[in-house]
């Protein structure tokens, strides 16, 4: 195992590995010996340590039935079996939207801190011999880095992941943008018009069980992306598949920035005529309330009981720092916690 | 014009009204404003407050300049207050300015004093207009750019043996042009010379009592400047001659001296040098104050010289020289009978060159002096002829018996010849004695009769009287010169004695401060057009506006 630096280039996660090192994947804690439905979990070592009886359910080994215990129940009709702690290896794939909204704003890209945000749990995964996949969200590639915990590696898989490179979707969506005209988007490999079983590559690399993070902030050019992607990750969860979609919001800092008046817009998505707009307060509170509301129906369309969706907020302010954004989500947000836990916390 | 350009500035405002700045906004969010309503997204026309950006201030500021460049905008002029002015600088260069005062001329002094008054006010002089004076007014220099210029050009004259003709100053003074201060020196080159609103006057003669005047050039801001200062001398201050009133023979010569500056009277001598070379010092006596006399007898003709001793701090006084002519018996050209009259009154006869004519009738006259002689006294007819007039201030009537005319039955001359006007004459045309004044004759009844009575006397005094008068108005040669402009050196008999020149005690009267900045009445106030530079100013701006357009395009 192979421990580097914070490394010197700029897209390198300014976290030292002695701060990360004091972390390690809470989801470990979380799945037990004995979990719901047809999960495939893959048990390490033979010393299956007992944990509590419960009752049994349809799918459960009947091997762990614990007949004894079952004829002491106080339900006779009731079945009761065994659980244990299992020493399990968690699969987590982080998907990395690298789509141009992702590429804003410049005093802090979001990207960037996807970037180091999939930086630091590959390398807390890795630390904890769980494997770890990287996907890029819109290309469809899948980096392989197993349970690496060398952060030059992960960085140069990022790197390959966030590579732009001009794939049939993205040279159609280019297309699109410059005529203006947006046809179907079927042919892309994670995406597409109806939602599709995962068999694709990331499909294969997301087993049951597995947990699956998105970095992304939701800006598709249209409704379609986005119900899509929320019927992926619906579809991903029957796998007993944990989704964590982290919601990069850099809406208070770019609205900041820019402030009220007159204005032609630009950015992804939008093409000529440019947009020439009166930025008001009430005309900023309806397009973050179309926004919301959008999220809002990604929220409904992708639950089913193994979604979550963490919320990155960039601070309104004209210049803020993308370290101190990192830290302060990374470290101190809730979910995140649900995520990573320093050694020793239960 | 003015509405013009307050149409154009409106048009600008409603311009950018219309067709607001819109700044350029990149956001990631940008697709989600697609469905809001869109400020002009098919016309770029959308009313509403200009947008303070810099291409609309610097446009509405050009037209705004261009707006208070208008000619009949009362913000198109301004009253200058920091003009310049043109000053004319009088210096006196007559003879009293050698005078020595504290180891340097009154000249230096001068100089200093210009030096200490211009120099300070240099930023506030446009130009010197330099001229000297003295006997005469004489332009030195114009259109003198710098007081070190100045300066130099008044170093460079010296004082001339010449007197000091205030007249002159006052003139000058009176009839100076008086223009407002100016603006700048280009200004006064372009009028052809460097119009002055103020002069400075320097000289060693105390500030004349018209400087002072209500009116005068004090009140305009003209200066004086005295010089001088109280130095002892003593000089003769006058030659007096004493002639002969018929020969004009040269007999005495007063020489009056006079002290000054606190000299002592009681060391002064007089030395006189005479023609033959011989030398006699006389101390000068019958002191009257500070001017004492020296007769000098002059017993022949040639060139005498006087030098006063001690010299005192003016030079020029210090000594003079005449030269006594030689005289000789009246030349008369007598063309009556009776010629033994020649010989008893020492008269020669000369027809060519004569002092006086005496001649028998009125026609004979020409421009020559001349007595015109009259047929004769009459006889006695045995009645008072009163005079009837008496001309009381001629010379013709001094001494004659006015009885004797009356009483004695003498007849004057029936007719009074034309041009002529009766000095003594009686009732039906008696006339007794006559005189013209040009040219100049008298007339008179007869020659004088022979005999010892009154009648005899009446008539010698008669014709005496009339000899004298004629004989007293010839040209006599004088015993000495002043220096003039055109001979301004002394030489010989030419000196330079001009009056007052050495009067080196008066005490020193300067009058005025000077000071171009003062206000000068009415005409002081200049009001300079401010539209060629708010028109530089806007064609300034639009340069901006223009280059920060141009780049802002490139960008």
């Amino acid at each position: 195992m192979t421990r580097s630096g914070t490394g010197s280039t700029p897209e390198a996660l300014p976290i030292p590995s002695s701060q990360l090192d004091r972390y390690r994947l809470r989801l470990r804690q979380r799945d037990r010996g004995t979990v719901a439905g047809a999960h495939l979990i893959r048990q390490r070592g033979q010393s299956l340590e007992f944990r509590e009886f419960r009752p049994y359910l349809p799918g459960d080994d009947i091997r762990h039935v614990d007949w004894r215990a079952s004829a002491r129940h106080q339900r006779r009709n009731e079945l009761v079996v065994r659980t244990f702690e299992h020493e399990v290896q968690t699969r987590v794939v982080i998907s990395i939207d690298t789509r141009a909204t992702m590429q804003l704003p410049d005093v802090a890209p979001k990207l960037q801190l996807a970037r180091w945000f999939a930086e630091a749990m590959a390398y807390i995964a890795g630390r904890s011999a769980d494997s770890v996949a990287l996907h890029a969200l819109e290309g469809g590639q899948v980096v392989e880095l197993g349970s690496s915990a060398d952060r030059l590696r992960i960085r140069r898989a990022l790197q390959r992941v966030c590579m732009p490179k001009a794939t049939p979707g993205r040279a159609r969506r280019a297309r699109e943008e410059r005529s203006g005209v947006r046809g179907p988007a079927s042919d892309e490999p994670g995406f597409g018009a109806e939602p599709r079983p995962i068999c694709t590559a990331l499909g294969r690399a997301l087993p049951p069980g597995s947990v699956w993070l998105v970095l992304t902030d939701l800006y598709f050019a249209d409704d379609a992306e986005v119900m899509s992607l929320a019927a992926r990750i619906r579809n991903a969860q029957q796998g007993s598949r944990w989704v964590v979609v982290v919601d990069f919001d850099s809406w208070p800092c770019e609205t900041h920035r820019v402030g009220h008046g007159l204005y032609r817009l630009d950015g992804p998505g939008v093409s000529a005529p440019e947009l020439r707009v009166r930025l008001t307060s009430g005309l900023l509170d309806d397009v973050k309330g179309r926004i919301d509301e959008r999220k809002r129906r990604f929220d409904r369309a992708a639950a089913a009981g193994g979604y979550e969706r963490l919320r990155w907020t960039w601070p309104a302010e004209a210049d803020p720092a993308a370290t101190s954004i990192f830290r302060e989500h990374f470290f101190g947000q809730e979910i995140v916690r649900r995520l990573v836990m320093p050694d020793g916390a239960r | 014009m003015t509405y013009v350009f307050g149409a154009l500035a409106a048009a600008l405002v409603v311009i950018y009204m219309a067709r607001p700045n819109f700044r350029r906004a990149y956001l990631s969010a940008a697709l989600f404003f697609r469905d809001d309503p869109v400020v002009g997204s098919t016309s770029r026309i959308a009313w509403s407050t200009p947008h303070p950006t810099p291409p609309f201030f610097l446009q509405l500021a050009v037209l705004l300049l261009l707006l208070l460049a208008v000619p009949h905008c009362p913000a198109a002029a301004v009253i200058d207050r920091s003009v310049k002015t043109g000053v004319r600088v009088l210096v006196d260069r007559s003879a009293s300015m050698s005078t020595r005062q504290n180891g340097a001329t009154r000249f230096d002094a001068a100089v200093a004093a210009l030096r200490s008054v211009a120099a300070p006010q240099q930023s506030a002089i446009a130009c010197f207009t330099l001229s000297a004076f003295d006997l005469e007014l004489t332009p030195i220099a114009e259109n003198v750019a710098s007081v070190s210029e100045l300066l130099d050009l008044v170093s460079r004259l010296q004082p001339r043996p010449l007197g000091t003709e205030l007249s002159l100053v006052e003139r000058a003074l009176a009839e100076a042009p008086r223009t407002a201060p100016l603006s700048t020196v280009a200004s006064a080159k372009v009028e052809g010379g460097c119009a002055t609103a103020a002069t400075i006057v320097v000289s060693d003669m105390p500030a004349p009592p018209w400087m002072e005047r209500p009116d005068g050039p004090a009140a305009r801001g003209d200066v004086w400047i005295d010089v001088s200062q109280p130095a002892p001398n003593a000089g003769i201050v006058d030659l007096v001659d004493n002639r002969d009133r018929v020969s004009g023979e040269v007999r005495r010569l007063r020489v009056v001296v006079g002290t000054f500056g606190g000299m002592a009277t009681s060391t002064v001598t007089l030395t006189v040098r005479s023609p033959d070379g011989s030398s006699r010092a006389h101390p000068v006596e019958a002191w009257d104050g500070p001017a004492g006399s020296v007769d000098v007898s002059l017993p022949q003709p040639g060139q005498y010289a006087f030098q006063v001793n001690p010299a005192g701090a003016y030079r020029y006084d210090d000594e003079a020289r005449i030269d006594v002519p030689r005289s000789g018996p009246v030349r008369v050209d007598w063309q009556v009978a009776r010629r033994e009259w020649l010989t008893r009154l020492g008269w020669t006869e000369d027809r060519d060159n004569p002092d006086l004519r005496v001649l028998p009738s009125v026609e004979m006259l020409d421009s020559r002096p001349a007595i015109v002689v009259g047929s004769g006294y009459g006889p006695r007819t045995g009645s008072a002829q009163p005079v009837t007039t008496f001309l009381e201030t001629s010379a013709l009537v001094t001494g004659l018996n006015l009885d004797v005319a009356e009483r004695s039955g003498m007849r004057g001359a029936p007719a009074l010849p034309p041009g002529f006007t009766a000095a003594l004459s009686g009732p039906e045309g008696a006339v007794w004695i006559a005189e013209r004044a040009t040219p100049v004759a008298a007339f008179v009844p007869g020659l004088p009769l022979d005999g010892d009575g009154n009648v005899a006397r009446f008539s010698s005094t008669v014709f005496l009287n009339a000899a004298r008068w004629i004989l007293e108005r010839r040209p006599r040669p004088p015993l000495f010169t002043l220096t003039s402009p055109e001979q301004p050196d002394p030489s010989g008999s030419r000196i330079a004695l001009h009056p007052g020149e050495g009067n080196t005690g008066r005490t020193p009267r300067s009058i005025g401060t000077f000071d171009p900045r003062a206000p000068r009445g009415q005409e002081t106030e200049r009001r300079l057009p401010l539209w060629p530079w708010l028109v530089g100013a806007a064609a300034l701006v639009f340069l901006t506006e223009r280059s920060l357009a141009l780049m802002r395009g490139a960008a």
